[in-house]
């Protein structure tokens, strides 16, 4: 009985920790929350700064919150910090609100703040963007479309930048209110689920060369379509005889529509999962909508657009921008941090939170060749417009079909990183309708790694 | 001595009395036998003798002692612990209710400012005084009054009118206490004494049938012209425990313990129809724990248990509420504005206290539906913080688990199934709404001992710490009457 008695309590203790650990800041973040704007009455909400310390968002002495005064940066940076209203529940100023309006503050400062009558400050972040890298990516995306580029350090997981258009401005918020249609409250880099495309051909080469024989010797003839099912898998030109390496340069989907049927959904799905698919992401520093690959085995045909990262396969930006610092890190997935520092009212430096212990997704030795695969895409594959002088680049393109419709434009893929680790840079772009990856995407991937090597952001 | 020595019915329960018996009995007789007794008169005459010599002097030689001696005897030495938490319970009370009738400023709030009066000296003398002219475990005592404490201080503050009227059933439920004590411990005739409390439970049960009102999905309340309105399931509980505690402990056979079952069978049919299914849920579970202690008859058990998960699944096909309650439990934020909104209210006070909370009278309870009872716990965690909450669970574990240890030394089946039923009942009903208030387990809309806004449940609770205080007395008494000198005798 006593033992069932204390059994019971430490159940609730530990379901009680595990809860108020894992999703107590997101809980107070959350909309529904009242306490966040009762608290605003009484606490003065603190700063949100770039990673050079640039203030991006700060309160005036009555409390209202003011932005950067250039818009252009206030634009570019607009879902990162989003508005003090909590219209963007994900910007930092809603989601870090148990820092900024002081819920984090221990009973000592705020004994000090009762005890000198002086109004309670909250915490101010320092987060790891570069306002200045968001603004230039900003600057050279292509007009008028839509998209979103995510710049990530992959050595140490910081977030460069996060760059989702179109943009609103947090100083006239009830004019993209109005449009709800263009989404500009969303931030595409983490809420943006978006059908991956050729992109995903790096999960199912990475599944391909653990799970069956004989990789090496692969060869695929592509004869410009393959037959699955009641469809065929069509390419718009034969390759010819294709083996592994080649077909992932030339990005062929009869050649990946082939192998897929060798693997099968499982396999596929357990690399995907690997790396991410399906998982509940709950990353500390931001929210991540979760990506999904279809774990159902459907019919033969689903399984092969599956594995080109069409039909029912979807991910964000931010997501793929993580595959490729996996594989830039020899494997190891990381969680992708946000936070630079937590500075108090009083000028101290908080603790961040604790980030998730990385994890292997990948082996090395996997990964050292799909980076060689990845390596080939920029040299001589889909891939050129994205090469850098001086750094050799890693990618991979994505053309992804959205509409049945042919004069509906396919969204535009890239991502890739920098492989010398004195400029440890991934970078993922997509551009909405925006037609070729290789065309339309790899360029600007490149503007924006050579921006962040120009920035010399470490 | 009629009755006086029970056979025990069950393997667990024998086996627990068996120990104590043995553990106890050479204490006394080899001390006994080791002085000469005229000597040790002698020098007790002379004040030359501990306390535990004197008193055992004193009973050969007089028969009689007295409760505090008893207290000497079964070695509850527990003065200073129980004094420090009298006093911090005191001073806690005081200045939280002094910090909310600042934060009110009201007219309530000045009542509350008066409460101090009257709260602090009820917990004093219960917890300091009352365990040294009776029969009663003073830490259960302290601690009990620290929790009422901590529940009336975060009323006071949250919503004084409430807070107020608690303190008053606070007051009304220690004399409750008192009056179960004196019962469990001076009773002999248990037999019509259950069957009194069985015809009343059953009779005032059914009331809400006939005059009660539909209150959030369920018909559990009644209103009376003289007693005002009251929750009688509430109340019933004393009558389920003490069923079940007479028929299985004096009877062995299946037949002898069916009163008690069809007892309670029928208090939950009629809390089924009621919808009162928290209730239900906590009437069924303690009787299916103190038919395992009673019985040790695993199939049995089982047998009872798959009885229950079928009639849950029956539940949760027949009542959409429970639907409900079930898919909110899974997934709130599905309906973060309708279903869920409770328990999301709930959660996000708990994640907004932090780990020291927001601070008395600080943030926006009320914005939990039934804040004041049901989910009052959530209120004390975004008051008082995380670990606070913790702690105050971990009280409610050292409170029963010193009951269960006061119980072990039990030697009679019946007093043992008494307690542990009570004990059962509140660890049961702590669990399920605390479980359910931070989404461990689907939310049953039951109180939280001693914390929860509400006369019934606070006159039930306290009554259930009067059993256990009872059944300490009744030991004690016991004990003294096997004392060598009065000529009892072991078993």
């Amino acid at each position: 009985m006593l033992l069932l008695m204390i059994a019971l309590f430490c159940l609730i203790v530990a379901y009680f920790c595990y809860s108020v650990y894992f999703y107590g800041g997101r809980w107070v973040a959350n909309p529904y929350n009242p306490r966040i704007n009762n608290q605003k009455q009484y606490v003065k909400m603190g700063s949100v700064m770039d990673r050079s310390g640039l203030v991006l968002a700060w309160s005036d002495e009555n409390g209202q919150r003011r932005y950067h005064k250039d818009a252009r940066i206030r634009q570019a940076v607009s879902q990162v910090v989003g508005d003090s209203g909590g219209k963007v529940s994900t910007g930092a100023d809603t989601f870090h609100a148990q820092y900024l309006l002081g819920f984090k503050s221990s009973i000592f400062e705020r004994l000090g703040d009762a005890i000198t009558g002086k109004r309670q400050e909250g915490d101010s972040l320092e987060l790891t963007i570069s306002a200045e890298l968001s603004r230039y990516i900003t600057e050279h995306f292509p007009d008028g479309k839509r998209g979103a580029v995510v710049v990530m350090n992959y050595r140490t997981s910081e977030i460069l930048a996060m760059v989702s258009l179109p943009q609103f401005d947090p100083t006239n918020l009830s004019a993209s209110l109005a449009d709800s249609e263009a989404g500009a409250l969303m931030n595409r880099c983490t809420q943006g689920l978006y059908p991956p495309g050729s992109t995903f051909k790096i999960v199912t080469m990475i599944s391909a060369i653990d799970h069956l024989p004989d990789m090496d010797n692969f060869a695929f003839e592509c004869t410009g379509y393959y037959p699955v099912g009641h469809y065929s898998v069509t390419e718009s030109s034969a390759h010819g005889i294709q083996d592994l390496r080649s077909a992932f340069a030339n990005s062929c989907n009869t050649t990946f529509a082939a192998l897929s049927q060798q693997l099968g959904y499982k396999l596929i799905g357990d690399t995907a999962r690997q790396l991410g698919f399906n998982e509940n992401f709950m990353f500390n520093d931001v929210i991540v909508y979760n990506s999904s690959y279809p774990a159902d085995d459907l019919s033969p045909e689903d399984l092969a657009w599956s594995s080109i990262g069409q039909g029912r396969v979807l991910a964000t930006p931010l997501h793929l921008t993580l595959i490729a610092a996996t594989i830039a890190n020899k494997g190891i997935f990381r969680e992708p941090r946000l936070l630079h520092r937590i500075i108090t009212a009083g000028g101290q430096e908080r603790m961040l939170p604790f980030a998730a212990p990385d994890r292997s997704a990948v082996s090395s030795e996997t990964a050292a060749r799909i980076e060689a695969d990845m390596m080939e895409v920029i040299r001589r594959g889909t891939g050129t417009r994205a090469a850098l002088n001086n750094y050799t680049v890693a990618g991979k393109t994505g053309t992804a079909e959205v509409s049945n419709d042919k004069s509906v434009a396919a969204h535009a893929w890239f991502v890739g990183y920098i492989r010398e680790k004195e400029a440890p840079y991934a970078v993922c772009v997509l551009v909405e309708n925006g037609g070729s990856g290789g065309r339309v995407a790899a360029p600007l991937a490149r503007r924006a790694l050579q921006k962040a090597i120009d920035l010399k952001l470490n | 001595m009629p009755k006086k020595e029970q056979v025990f019915a069950g393997r667990k329960v024998s086996e627990a009395g068996k120990k104590n018996a043995g553990a106890e009995k050479p204490v006394f007789r080899k001390r006994e036998r080791s002085a000469a007794p005229a000597e040790r008169t002698k020098k007790w005459k002379a004040g030359e003798l501990t306390g535990r010599e004197t008193f055992r002097e004193k009973s050969r030689n007089k028969g009689r002692v007295s409760a505090a001696e008893m207290r000497l005897l079964t070695g509850s030495r527990l003065d200073l612990p129980v004094v420090v938490i009298a006093i911090l319970t005191a001073v806690f009370e005081a200045l939280g209710l002094l910090l909310a009738a600042a934060h009110t400023r009201e007219t309530v709030g000045m009542d509350s400012l008066a409460m101090i009066w009257v709260i602090v000296p009820l917990g004093l003398v219960s917890s300091l005084l009352l365990p040294r002219i009776m029969h009663m475990d003073a830490l259960i005592m302290a601690l009990t009054n620290f929790l009422c404490g901590v529940g009336i201080v975060t009323l006071c503050t949250v919503s004084p009118l409430r807070g107020n009227r608690q303190i008053l059933f606070y007051a009304v439920s220690l004399g409750v206490m008192v009056l179960m004590t004196l019962l469990v411990t001076r009773i002999q005739r248990y037999h019509l004494l259950t069957l009194f409390l069985m015809v009343a439970g059953l009779a005032i049960l059914v009331l809400p049938l006939i005059f009660g009102k539909w209150n959030n999905g369920a018909k559990n309340w009644v209103s009376l012209p003289v007693l005002g309105s009251f929750q009688p399931s509430e109340l019933v509980k004393i009558s389920v425990l003490f069923a079940l505690a007479y028929y299985f402990s004096a009877h062995r056979t299946f037949i002898q313990m069916l009163p008690a079952l069809l007892f309670t069978i029928a208090c939950l049919i009629v809390l089924m129809l009621q919808r009162d299914l928290g209730t239900a849920l906590i009437y069924y579970l303690s009787t299916l724990v103190v038919f395992y202690i009673a019985c040790g008859n695993i199939p049995l058990t089982l047998l009872g248990a798959g009885g229950g998960v079928g009639a849950a699944i029956l539940g949760y096909r027949m009542f959409a509420h429970v639907k409900v309650r079930v898919a909110m439990w899974k997934n709130p934020w599905s309906d973060p504005t309708g279903g869920g909104y409770q328990i999301i209210q709930a959660l996000l006070a708990i994640s907004s206290g932090g780990l020291f909370g927001m601070g008395l009278g600080q943030g926006t309870p009320e914005k939990i539906p039934a804040y004041y009872n049901d989910f009052i716990f959530a209120v004390i965690c975004e008051q008082f913080g995380q670990i606070f909450g913790v702690l105050l669970l971990l009280l409610y574990v050292i409170i029963l688990a010193r009951a269960v240890t006061l119980i072990n030394r039990s030697r009679r089946s019946l007093t043992m199934l008494l307690g542990y039923g009570t004990v059962a009942m509140l660890g049961i009903q702590t669990f399920m709404i605390t479980g359910g208030v931070i989404k461990l387990i689907p939310l049953t809309g039951v109180t939280m001992p001693f914390l929860s806004y509400g006369g019934s449940s606070m006159l039930s609770c306290m009554a259930m710490i009067g059993i256990l205080h009872g059944i300490t007395g009744k030991q004690q008494v016991e004990t003294k009457e096997s004392m060598p000198g009065k000529g009892g005798n072991y078993h």
